[in-house]
């Protein structure tokens, strides 16, 4: 039986393939080099210890999201398919395109195509040889990406005051 | 947004090499892990004694692995990640 796994269990990626290690902790008591006996930490790094059906568990990022779908896609994934009013209302469903055409939207949410736009203008400058107008574009690509990130997490942080902290 | 919305935007006409440098963008947007919310959840049997698992072959970038604590009601929990070979008293393969 897996207990306690968040610290007992450890992994190291090595190419495309993952090691797992687990921690086997046992106390031992032994005399000590003044002949006290004491409590020693006897920890050892084992190989799995044991069978645990769906044990291992990855998430990643990877050419498909966690609905199987990909770059691009039939409809717009950032407006909804109903909207009448507050409590009408439905996503989009969304299905690959695998061979797609100018009409095809991206997989994207709007801040996130904004920033393939980016991409694209420093690809094109690139090919173009106007090297400094490539490196603009490519810090405005991360910068949007950052963005896009910064939009999804407000965080409010409030500390309380000491009552005799002098500001 | 439209591949040709896109192309607008960017005052480029070859579609078929926009549709490339899209995927290429699409692929470093996922790569950044901080923009990469889309993630995939893959599992694997642990077996006892074995400590080599494949990676999924479609894996860009890492966002956790978690082990499955069966004497905590069946939940999975985060694990470390390290970066040296540790010292492993068992060990069975060089």
């Amino acid at each position: 039986m897996s207990y306690d796994t968040s610290r007992n269990w450890f992994y190291k990626i090595v190419g495309d393939i993952i090691h797992i290690y687990e921690r086997m902790s046992s106390a031992k008591i032994n005399p000590d080099t003044t002949g006290k006996m004491v409590n020693l930490d006897d920890s050892s790094v084992i190989y799995p210890s044991e069978d645990i059906p769906n044990g291992l568990r990855i998430e990643y990022t990877g050419l498909k999201d966690a609905n199987g779908l990909g770059v691009f896609v039939n409809a717009d994934p950032s407006s909804l398919s109903t909207d009448t009013d507050e409590d009408t209302w439905v996503n989009q469903i969304l299905s690959n395109v695998t061979s797609p055409s100018e009409s095809t939207h991206i997989n994207l949410n709007s801040t996130l195509s904004l920033a393939v736009v980016d991409y694209v203008k420093a690809k094109s400058f690139e090919r173009a040889g106007e090297i400094d107008r490539k490196e603009y574009y490519m810090r405005e690509f991360y910068k949007k990406l950052s963005d896009n990130e910064s939009n999804n997490r407000n965080v409010s942080m409030s500390m309380p005051v000491g009552i005799f902290s002098v500001r | 947004m439209t591949i040709l919305e896109i192309m607008e935007r960017a005052n480029t006409r070859d579609t078929k090499l926009v549709i490339a440098w899209i995927k290429d963008a699409f692929n470093a947007i996922q790569s950044t892990q901080r923009a990469g919310g889309k993630a995939r959840i893959k599992k694997a049997n642990i077996q006892k004694g074995v400590r080599e698992y494949n990676l999924p072959n479609d894996l860009i970038s890492i966002k956790s692995v978690s082990i499955l604590d069966t004497d905590d009601d069946n939940k999975y929990k985060k694990i470390r990640r390290i970066i040296d070979d540790p010292i492993v008293t068992e060990d069975t393969n060089p």
